[in-house]
């Protein structure tokens, strides 16, 4: 097993973001136990995701367990709907070491399903949507769904 | 090389789009004695019926016509002055451009291209050209046929007042009206007076060569 | 302080625009509303019904905005404030930009390049000088005047053309069709060119904004001009780069894909585009005929919002009565659609459209579109 360094800039991070130690170190444990992790070799990068309760986390650290950033999301992955090998990322898929690529991800939140572009490949039931679409992109699409649903 | 090798190499040339063989059998069918003429509608046009056959199946693209008429433009360059006079002056006249205010032209190119390679002597008048050029140019220059093009519903009023113009120089029953471009249409040229539409720069030929009575 | 001129409308229907912001909602937030929306894509079609001229549409991005949000209004249409032209991007890589009477502005005088060598010489603007150009400063004067006085209608739009074909425009049209043959890389290096700059002025308006819904055409990249292995090499893998890139910056979540022309042998290729989960694909023309709404149900269905394309030469030269017809079966087969269906035009409905024209697309949706 890992043993998750959180530096004071990352946990300033967390608090920001609302994530907890428990989280990340749930999410990490998961990632490590069974290898369902992205991974950078040559980078010695770890990126694991876990949904926990009404959340998708995803934590990027170190090999030596350092953490470099984590974030969530509310929407949950549906289903990996289409693959696009031709745009590659460096990420490789741990458990099968099979190269990563785009991937088009049906994700529900509140009862809507709607595509969104991610990391994967055909061996990942994963889907692993990068940080400023997590942040950005996805988190005004929540706060939209939400508003609009009440509205 | 014979004569029938030469034809076949400019015709093949030009469908290759290469410029520097086209302008080496041009000048390969003047010194074997091959009239000019038969040159370029026995070579290059019969190259470019080949190109715009394959623009139809979907084999070639606007790339590929531009290429191919870069290579027929080479021969044709070496072989036009070589000409003879009776053969230059039975060529259907065509005055061609893109209605007043409108700037898009890469249709019309593309038409003027393949009415370049059919033998008919084309007056290219450009973008944006006024209604009163378009319709003194055909006049000037004894016009069978005026083809105008648009890509905007905003100037396709402009076409009708071509013809209009026609009409009011006198010699809209000497001169035929082709119009063509996105938002036009069979109905629309009718409705304006216009002799044909043509919907591509394929069809365009054919259309041509009816309107001149070819 | 008296409002400005512009807002020469009495106030907007507030009862109304509650329920056209609901009904525009729905197809993305799977609640149906009440009828399916319906976008005819209003440009200067709005400031010509409004009394004013196509070229004062261009000119006064204020009123043009306004004109759509009153034209919006008059028909029943979906409240979004579009305002945007052609060959946005280019004065800030050298392109002089003339606006005229009857066209959008064009490019005009001389192109920025005119050998390939040229090409290494344009200069991308990084990010804050976009935001002090002239494109950059016309979209805001338009959304901070939309934002001032029609604040529920405030959605600050990105837009990009085509990247194709604002990377033509830097040469000259036909130079750069033969270039793709004769000098791929320069092309590529102009395409890398106008991407940039593009993604700059999203990430600006983001940056200005918080967040900027991104429309990005697919127009000279169409099957018309080039094959699709090309569309896809000089267009979508550009499209791709540019909205990641974007997005990365702040732009979006919302995408519009308003691939005009014809695309009949490439509209499957733009299935790989990048997604988010607020995206409407559009696509016009399947040859000559209006893309099928069935197709692009089947295709698109669920990966995004469809939206149909009544062919424009029907709205501007069609009776009412045959554009409801068409309208009426392009909603009957579309409404259902997954993730949601829009009525619209192939592309902006024509400058001069009959405004009975623009009502039977409305009428038709009303009548036939109910959920």
């Amino acid at each position: 097993m890992v043993n998750v360094v959180i530096t004071p800039t990352v946990a300033n991070l967390l608090k920001e973001r609302g994530i907890t130690e428990a989280n990340v170190k749930e999410v990490v444990d998961y990632g490590e136990s069974t290898k369902d992790k992205a991974v950078l070799p040559a980078e010695k990068m770890n990126w694991a995701v876990k949904r926990i309760g009404a959340a998708t986390f995803a934590v990027q650290y170190k090999d030596s367990g350092e953490l470099t950033t984590a974030f969530s999301y509310k929407v949950a992955l549906k289903a990996i709907t289409d693959f696009v090998p031709e745009d590659k990322t460096d990420w490789v898929y741990a458990k099968t070491n099979e190269q990563m690529y785009r991937v088009r991800a049906d994700m529900e939140y509140i009862g809507v399903v709607r595509a969104a572009s991610a990391w994967g490949c055909t061996s990942s039931p994963t889907a692993f949507i990068d940080e400023f679409m997590a942040i950005k992109t996805i988190a005004i699409a929540q706060m939209l769904l939400e508003k609009k649903k009440g509205a | 090389m014979d004569r029938a090798e030469i034809l076949k190499g400019l015709a093949d040339a030009t469908v290759a789009g290469d410029a520097e063989k086209t302008a080496g059998l041009a000048n390969e069918a003047l010194r074997t004695g091959i009239d000019a003429y038969d040159a370029i509608m026995g070579g290059c046009a019969e190259g470019m019926k080949v190109v715009s056959n394959k623009y139809e199946t979907g084999e070639m693209y606007v790339p590929e016509i531009l290429l191919s008429a870069e290579a027929m433009y080479a021969a044709i360059d070496i072989l036009k002055p070589h000409l003879k006079v009776e053969k230059a002056a039975a060529q259907a006249k065509v005055v061609i451009g893109v209605v007043e205010g409108d700037i898009h032209d890469i249709g019309k190119n593309l038409v003027r291209i393949m009415l370049d390679a059919s033998g008919f002597k084309i007056f290219d008048l450009g973008r944006d050209v006024p209604i009163k050029d378009m319709a003194a140019k055909a006049a000037t220059e004894g016009a069978q046929v005026v083809a105008i093009s648009t890509l905007m519903t905003t100037t396709m009023p402009n076409m009708k007042r071509v013809v209009d113009e026609l009409k009011a120089l006198g010699i809209k029953d000497k001169v035929k009206v082709l119009i063509g471009g996105a938002p036009t249409s069979e109905e629309f040229a009718k409705s304006i007076g216009a002799d044909a539409w043509a919907k591509d720069a394929t069809a365009a030929i054919k259309v041509a060569e009816k309107l001149a009575g070819r | 302080m008296s409002a400005p001129s512009e807002v020469f409308f009495p106030d907007i229907n507030t009862d109304w625009h509650g329920h056209a912001a609901k009904r525009f909602a729905g197809p993305f937030v799977g609640v149906p509303y009440d009828r399916v929306d319906v976008d005819p894509i209003l440009l200067p079609h709005a400031a010509i019904i409004s009394g004013y001229t196509l070229r004062e549409f261009y000119e006064r991005p204020k009123l043009g905005l306004a004109s759509v949000v009153y034209a919006n209004e008059f028909y029943d249409l979906l409240p979004v404030t579009h305002w945007f032209y052609s060959n946005v991007w280019l004065r800030e890589l050298g392109c002089k930009l003339e606006f005229k009477d009857t066209l959008p502005p064009v490019v005009t005088g001389d192109r920025p390049v005119k050998n390939p060598e040229d090409a290494d010489k344009l200069r991308i603007p990084d990010v804050s000088e976009v935001a002090k150009g002239p494109t950059f400063s016309g979209f805001v004067e338009g959304y901070d005047f939309v934002k001032q006085y029609f604040p529920n209608w405030f959605v600050p739009i990105h837009f990009t053309f085509c990247l194709t074909a604002m990377a033509a425009e830097l040469v000259g049209v036909d130079k750069f069709m033969l270039w793709t043959l004769k000098q791929p890389k320069i092309c590529h290096k102009l395409m890398e060119t106008v991407m940039e700059t593009s993604t700059n002025g999203a990430i600006a308006l983001a940056n200005k904004y918080g967040f900027c819904m991104m429309v990005i055409g697919g127009v000279l990249a169409n099957s018309d001009l080039l094959p699709p292995a090309k569309v896809k090499e000089f267009g979508m893998d550009y499209h791709v780069r540019h909205v990641k890139k974007a997005f990365k910056g702040g732009g979006g979540p919302q995408l519009w894909y308003h691939l005009c022309g014809n695309h009949a042998r490439d509209y499957m290729i733009w299935k790989d585009e990048f997604f988010s989960p607020f995206t409407v694909m559009h696509i016009g023309y399947m040859g000559k005929e209006s893309f099928p709404v069935t197709e692009a149900k089947k295709v698109y269905g669920n990966m995004a919002t469809i939206m149909s394309s009544v062919d424009t030469k029907l709205m501007y030269r069609g009776t009412p009565k045959e554009v409801y017809e068409v309208s009426k079966k392009m909603i009957l087969e579309g409404k259902d659609s997954p993730r949601g269906f829009i009525h619209g035009c192939a592309c902006e409905a024509p400058a001069y459209t009959p405004p009975t024209n623009i009502y039977a697309m409305v009428k038709a949706a009303r009548e036939w579109g109910k959920y």
